[in-house]
């Protein structure tokens, strides 16, 4: 398990991590998400051990992980930016890698030669930003990592090879139990794959629950009232509300029955939840923060 | 559970050799065109050097070429073990890795190193090698050559990591390592004649004493070199070399120094390694406590240098220590350290939108400017008007001379309550007219006697007193009026009385005057004359002669020296330029010295026969006209005196 509490990281006064918390359950795949500049790669790198934070505590299975290899041999990640030597192909960054993670599974790396089909020898610079993807990916997947962090990790890649990417994560966290934190904007690619999901912004994360339950504790309404719209009463919590002609949408947080029994009482003409996507959690999550779709003429 | 640290990872140390190894072989290629194959064609030419002489030459070579290759190789391979450093991916991906910085740090060094090391032992294998050839391998020389390159190696690169770990930008590190390696003296120089603007008898010309803390400026100054001798620098300042029969490197103990030092470097490069954080990378100065250090150091360099620079190309090329002027050199030193402080602003921020958020630190360089100014100014310090008391003077040096007159006192380590006296009235002098001297420096001044009926000179002391501390000033520009001559408390009188004195006489007749104090005739036991040579010519007859002295004949000399300066024959007015004798006469004693063994000379030109128990002394005698009684007696004996 991966516990984060009160993690605080400020760049020349820039509060990058603002006192945030989180908790990835072992075995999950958590999503995180959130809108750029909110502190995600910042806290991906304190997980992998590159940044120290400056006050706060960040364990793996309740170790630190700054300077302790033995965790950090547990750990893999690929980051936007991969790493790669200038003149190394994924042979030569194979071998490297096998100094480092003395689990290197020799066997998976010759298996995932036939999935990646890339040139081994090849230098790395000369590949495609998706093919460089692919590369670390295969390296990762061989470390067999306890934990995989991945930022935006499905950059780059065709539509087929994301799908073979994600199979091989699912069946490494089905089969080895594999923890995979995962930050992307790509939140409809997350919605199928995460059990978990983290919003963060302004270097806080603002809730983390599992998928279902936040789908659950977020309800979206169409409703068609007889005549004008009457006033909700306050124990409704409102994260947006709009209308086209009769119909209004409105985004409630709390249980569906509930809602659905305190719009029963105007007696509207038509009542109906819609299936909330984790897009629209997202971007109505953040409205409340302040930080939503401006209207604006050009 | 934390795991066992570990320092070294293999895949890491071989990776990295690997990886620079086009560094390595050009290195390696250089050394070994310019010393293998450099001796190979030598002694294929010249097949009857002496083995001797080829062990010496391979050693002056090695030692010579050994600190200069590490200085300019050393931050190479410094750049090339830590260039991580200084790329934010390949920063985060070798730190995403599972290994400690401690790990990391020591594996890197360690490949540097190596890397620079291996082509220096291959390169004096096979010197050996050929030298082994030719007849003229030697262990000790092997031994010797090895030391010549492992130990700058081992300091000037370990220097260049320590270096590296301060900055975040590739190009940023040669300028911190050529710019520390030369720092210490540079501030030093710089302050110096800082305090040379302001101050009236500043020392200036006086060699740096933070020399050791300027390696390379220490190692070319001291030099690196084979010998076959032993130097000693004795008490007196004297420095006795010994003739060994083997081959030495000289230079050796500062190798060992900077070497140990190095080690030091090494392990302060892994401290700072630890705090430094991931992010620093791309940032000029990566580590948090150094940037300020490194904001008002170039403030205050670039005050100083490019400040003085613009002060005496606008003001100060005529003016002399103490004559300035003072908003002229505060205004330079302003805007110098202005220029300095938000370039570097800039340099820490990335950024040349510094002017809002740097105003602060400004005003507060400038305000420390202007107070450090006028202090100066102020003499708040008391310096220049400081006259130590007699009593507190353990030993004096004086050197006086004035242009266009023969009048000159040069006096070392004189202890004579006396002669002290007088240095010190004549020091009290100088001083109390300093604003006449300043004004008459201000402007250019006729130095021709017969129209201004004043001479200039130059005035320089230094005061050993009894805590150990040495007082030192020096005034380049002092101006002598004739008409107060007779005035025993003026500035003519006072340096009068100093260059009529008995010593000063006594010093200048006997040429004593430009070595130790120690050689004063009367202040030695049981002095013994030897012999003498004089060597006479007159131009306008064409003729000249040389002749060897007797023992006998020296003892005369002396004492007819001793009758002309009891006579006052010596001395003379500060305004005239006496006749020289033309040659030179040269007396040789020896006195009682016990504890000089009798089996080593002091000096390469030491005769071999003075006997055990005693040492030697030598006096170049400069005779004038006005020495009747050492003319006379010269001529008594022959010798053909002329003047000119």
């Amino acid at each position: 398990m991966i516990e984060v509490k009160h993690l605080v990281k400020t760049f020349d006064g820039f509060r990058a991590l603002d006192d945030a918390n989180v908790t990835v359950p072992q075995g999950a795949i958590y999503g995180l998400v959130g809108p750029n500049g909110a502190g995600k790669t910042t806290l991906l790198r304190h997980l992998t051990g590159v940044y120290r934070q400056d006050s706060g505590t960040l364990t793996v299975d309740g170790q630190s992980v700054w300077e302790n290899p033995a965790v950090k041999t547990r750990i893999a990640s690929i980051p936007d930016d991969w790493y790669y030597f200038m003149q190394a192909s994924i042979r030569e960054m194979m071998a490297y890698y096998k100094g480092f993670y003395p689990q290197f599974n020799r066997e998976r790396y010759e298996k995932l030669k036939t999935v990646f089909e890339l040139n081994e020898k090849q230098p790395i610079r000369r590949m495609s930003k998706g093919m460089q993807k692919q590369a670390a990916f295969w390296l990762a997947m061989c470390c067999m990592p306890d934990y995989l962090i991945l930022d935006e990790p499905v950059d780059g890649l065709d539509p087929v090879m994301r799908r073979q990417v994600w199979g091989l994560i699912m069946q490494d966290v089905a089969e080895r139990g594999t923890t995979v934190l995962v930050s992307s904007h790509n939140l409809r690619e997350l919605e199928d794959v995460c059990d978990h999901v983290g919003i963060m912004n302004k270097g806080k994360v603002l809730l983390e629950r599992s998928l279902s339950e936040l789908q659950d504790n977020t309800v979206k309404m169409q409703v068609v009232f007889d005549g004008d719209a009457p006033e909700l009463p306050a124990s409704l919590t409102v994260l947006h509300q709009s209308a086209v002609g009769r119909v209004h949408t409105i985004i409630f947080r709390g249980a569906q029955h509930d809602i659905e029994a305190a719009l029963a009482q105007f007696r509207p003409v038509f009542l109906e939840a819609v299936p909330l996507t984790l897009e629209e959690i997202f971007i109505y999550e953040l409205g409340g923060a302040d930080y939503a779709v401006k209207d604006i003429i050009l | 559970m934390q795991s066992k640290t570990s320092f070294f990872n293999r895949t890491v140390f071989l990776h990295d050799l690997k990886r620079w190894w086009p560094l390595t072989a050009g290195y390696a290629l250089i050394w070994l065109l310019a010393m293998p194959l450099g001796w190979l064609t030598e002694l294929n030419h010249d097949p009857y050097l002496s083995a001797w002489n080829v062990q010496f030459d391979a050693l002056d070579i090695a030692g010579n070429a050994g600190y200069w290759s590490a200085f300019l190789t050393g931050i190479l391979f410094a750049m090339a073990a830590f260039s991580y450093l200084t790329n934010p991916r390949a920063t985060y991906g070798l730190h995403a890795l599972p290994e400690r910085r401690e790990t990391l740090y020591v594996t890197h060094y360690l490949a540097g190193l190596c890397s620079q090391l291996a082509p220096q032992l291959l390169t004096v294998l096979l010197t050996m090698a050929v030298l082994a050839a030719h007849g003229a391998f030697s262990a000790r020389l092997l031994g010797l050559m090895l030391l010549a390159f492992v130990l700058p190696t081992l300091f000037f690169y370990s220097f260049g990591v320590f270096c590296m770990m301060f900055t975040g930008q590739i190009l940023a590190a040669p300028v911190f390592y050529g710019a520390l390696n030369v720092l210490v003296v540079g501030v030093e120089l710089l302050i110096r004649t800082f305090a040379g603007n302001f101050l009236y008898g500043w020392a200036e010309n006086i060699e740096p004493v933070l020399t050791p803390f300027s390696p390379i400026v220490k190692l070319v100054e001291n030099g690196v070199r084979a010998t076959q001798d032993t130097y000693e620098v004795l008490e007196n300042g004297v420095i006795r070399v010994e003739g060994t029969q083997e081959l030495q490197l000289l230079g050796l103990d500062w190798l060992l120094i900077y070497a140990a030092a190095g080690l030091v470097f090494a392990a302060l490069g892994l401290l700072v390694y630890r705090k430094r954080h991931s992010e620093a990378t791309g940032s000029t100065v990566a580590i948090d406590w150094a940037r300020p250090i490194f904001k008002y150091g170039v403030t205050f360099c670039a005050a100083l240098a490019l400040g003085q620079l613009l002060y005496f190309l606008f003001f100060g090329q005529f003016r002399s220590n103490g004559s300035y002027s003072l908003p002229g050199t505060l205004g330079c030193m302003a805007l110098s350290g202005l220029l300095g402080y938000f370039v570097a602003e800039m340099l820490l921020k990335k950024s040349f939108r510094v002017w809002k958020s740097g105003w602060r630190g400004a005003v507060a360089v400038v305000a420390v400017l202007v107070v450090m100014g006028c202090g100066m100014s102020l003499d708040l310090t008391g310096y220049e008007s400081y006259v130590p008391n007699q009593n507190d003077v353990q030993a004096a040096t004086v050197q006086m001379n004035v242009y266009n007159s023969s009048a000159h006192t040069y006096l070392f380590g004189i202890r004579d309550p006396e002669t002290i006296r007088l240095i010190i009235e004549a020091h009290r002098a100088i001083v109390s007219d300093k604003e006449r001297q300043l004004r008459l420096n201000d402007s250019a001044q006729p130095w021709d006697y017969t129209e201004t009926g004043a001479v200039g000179g130059y005035f320089s002391v230094d005061y050993t007193l009894s805590d150990g501390r040495v007082v030192r000033r020096r005034y380049s520009d002092v101006t002598i009026f004739a008409d107060e001559l007779g005035d025993p408390a003026s500035l003519a009188g006072a340096l009068t009385a100093l260059n009529n004195s008995e010593t000063a006489m006594f010093a200048r007749a006997l040429g004593c005057d430009y070595y130790n104090g120690d050689t004063d005739p009367r202040a030695l036991p049981d002095l013994r004359f030897t012999g003498g040579d004089a060597y006479v010519y007159d131009n306008d007859a064409y003729r000249e002669a040389s002749r060897t002295l007797t023992a006998h004949e020296a003892e005369l000399i002396y004492d007819a020296v001793l009758r002309d300066v009891a006579a006052g024959h010596v001395g003379g007015s500060l305004f005239e330029s006496e006749s020289i004798l033309n040659g030179s006469v040269t007396l040789y004693a020896t006195y009682s010295a016990p504890d000089r063994p009798a089996d080593r000379g002091v000096s390469d030109t030491y005769p071999s026969e003075v006997p055990p128990g005693r040492d030697m002394v030598t006096y170049d005698l400069e005779i004038t006209e006005r020495m009747t009684e050492t003319v006379a007696t010269l001529r008594a004996m022959d010798v053909d005196v002329t003047f000119g």
